[in-house]
């Protein structure tokens, strides 16, 4: 059975410190406002007590992905694992993919003028090296996890800011915080 | 601003589509129309067409591998527009030969399969911006509005044409009116389905109506539909001057309200 690669994002874990967001830029030495991974704060209410929790997100490497529909080249393939991959030497920067994306993942590279996104760093995970935001993340909150053979059972496929997952059903899945104890004093 | 080559696109490709389709109905119907009019109007039409290709090229980041566009035309819109108006191109360059030989047989022939490549065109226009991602856009009225330009702007463009050449014996003035009629409900149903919409619709809405330029769309659109119905019933009075006052009034209302449709767009 073929694998279906996603990201599992434990945001119980999260402290939003930006070392996946940082590791990844850096490593793949993008231009000053490209972002490959983002972390952003998410509302207080999240889990009905107030916490205050951060999500890292990518590219969601979706089932079906928009990018790959809208583009007119042909520059996206999703391979046997599930991961999309998007190769720039096919693309013509027409920025369709970018529109068409509910996450908005594909951003254009102003010196490249060609788009770019995440690869889930395809050729680390195929000589057995895990991407560099999992590997980078201090608190190991995000994980490389095969959904055909395991869901985990905690997990949600849909955050607060995050598009309704039915358009393109991305594989990523989040680990949402406990709710904490509310202390009333009287 | 970046899509500002996409708006230019649209316009004059459904402006194009439209003039053409216009052209050949009312050749093939046996209007009496000059082969040095025809001419005249087809290769105006085809060199509009090539303008709008050039101008869309400008969007691209490497305008000179746009040719790839072509590649992926079993999933993407996006592929089959480029293929279908660059189809409709050709074949409206083969038309202007057959007006250049006089072979109304082969140029009635031509123009069918040309007028029926445009419309597939304007089809394949359309689905490209009905997507989830951009709620304002996902929309059947997307696809009814992209071709009511068409139907707006091309029958005018031949319209003044053939009435500066004298040679204008059809009626512009009726399928205009109803166009506008038929604009201004999908107008309606627009802004209303934007209301009820997701939060980043009832947003476009409101980025919408609150720009200077909806309100001049507006004015412009009233007044194109004021003059077409008060000179519907007096054939006097549909002339040059009014045909092209008409078709410049409403080339600027239709280029706002697609401007519009490119700025206000909110992406989910």
């Amino acid at each position: 059975m073929a694998k279906k690669l996603g990201f599992l994002v434990n945001i119980e874990r999260c402290i939003g410190c930006h070392a996946c967001e940082i590791s990844c830029k850096s490593f793949y030495q993008l231009e000053p406002n490209m972002r490959r991974r983002r972390v952003t704060e998410l509302p207080e209410e999240l889990v009905g007590t107030p916490v205050r929790a951060f999500v890292s997100t990518a590219c969601n490497h979706c089932d079906e992905p928009a990018c790959k529909k809208a583009c007119p080249v042909g520059a996206y393939t999703k391979r046997e694992d599930g991961i999309v991959v998007h190769d720039q030497n096919m693309c013509i920067g027409c920025q369709m993919c970018g529109k068409a994306c509910p996450y908005g993942v594909p951003q254009f590279n102003p010196v490249k003028k060609k788009m770019d996104k995440c690869s889930m760093c395809y050729d680390r995970l195929d000589v057995g090296q895990l991407p560099i935001c999992v590997e980078k993340c201090p608190l190991e909150a995000i994980q490389i996890v095969d959904y055909n053979e395991v869901e985990p059972s905690n997990s949600v496929s849909v955050v607060p800011t995050f598009a309704d997952p039915s358009i393109t059903h991305p594989t990523t899945h989040f680990i949402l915080p406990k709710p904490g104890k509310q202390t009333r004093r009287f | 601003m970046h899509d500002l080559p996409l708006v230019i696109f649209t316009i004059l490709s459904q402006l194009v589509i439209g003039g053409f389709v216009t052209l050949w109905w009312l050749d093939r119907k046996k209007c009496p129309i000059s082969r040095q009019s025809g001419l005249m109007i087809s290769i105006s039409l085809v060199v509009l067409g090539a303008i709008s290709v050039l101008i869309s090229l400008l969007h691209l980041g490497h305008p000179f591998e746009a040719y790839r566009a072509i590649l992926n035309i079993g999933v993407s819109w996006l592929s089959r527009e480029v293929t279908f108006y660059g189809m409709f191109v050709g074949l409206s360059v083969l038309y202007t030969w057959f007006w250049l030989k006089d072979e109304a047989g082969k140029r009635s022939l031509i123009g069918g399969i040309a007028s029926a490549i445009g419309v597939i065109a304007i089809f394949s226009s359309a689905k490209i911006y009905m997507i989830p991602a951009i709620p304002a856009w996902n929309s059947v009225t997307t696809l009814f509005s992209f071709f009511l330009t068409s139907l707006i702007l091309g029958p005018l463009f031949v319209g003044a044409f053939l009435a500066i050449r004298g040679e204008l014996s059809a009626n512009i003035s009726g399928i205009s009116i109803t166009a506008l009629i038929a604009a201004a409900i999908v107008m309606v149903v627009y802004f209303s389905s934007l209301q009820g919409g997701l939060p980043q619709a009832v947003e476009a809405a409101r980025l919408t109506t609150h720009q200077l330029l909806f309100w001049i769309r507006l004015f412009t659109f009233v007044i194109a539909f004021a003059i077409l119905t008060f000179t519907f019933k007096n054939q006097y009075k549909q002339n040059n001057i009014i045909y092209s006052l008409v078709f410049v009034i409403l080339f600027v209302s239709e280029f706002l309200a697609r401007f519009q449709f490119y700025e206000t767009a909110i992406h989910l």
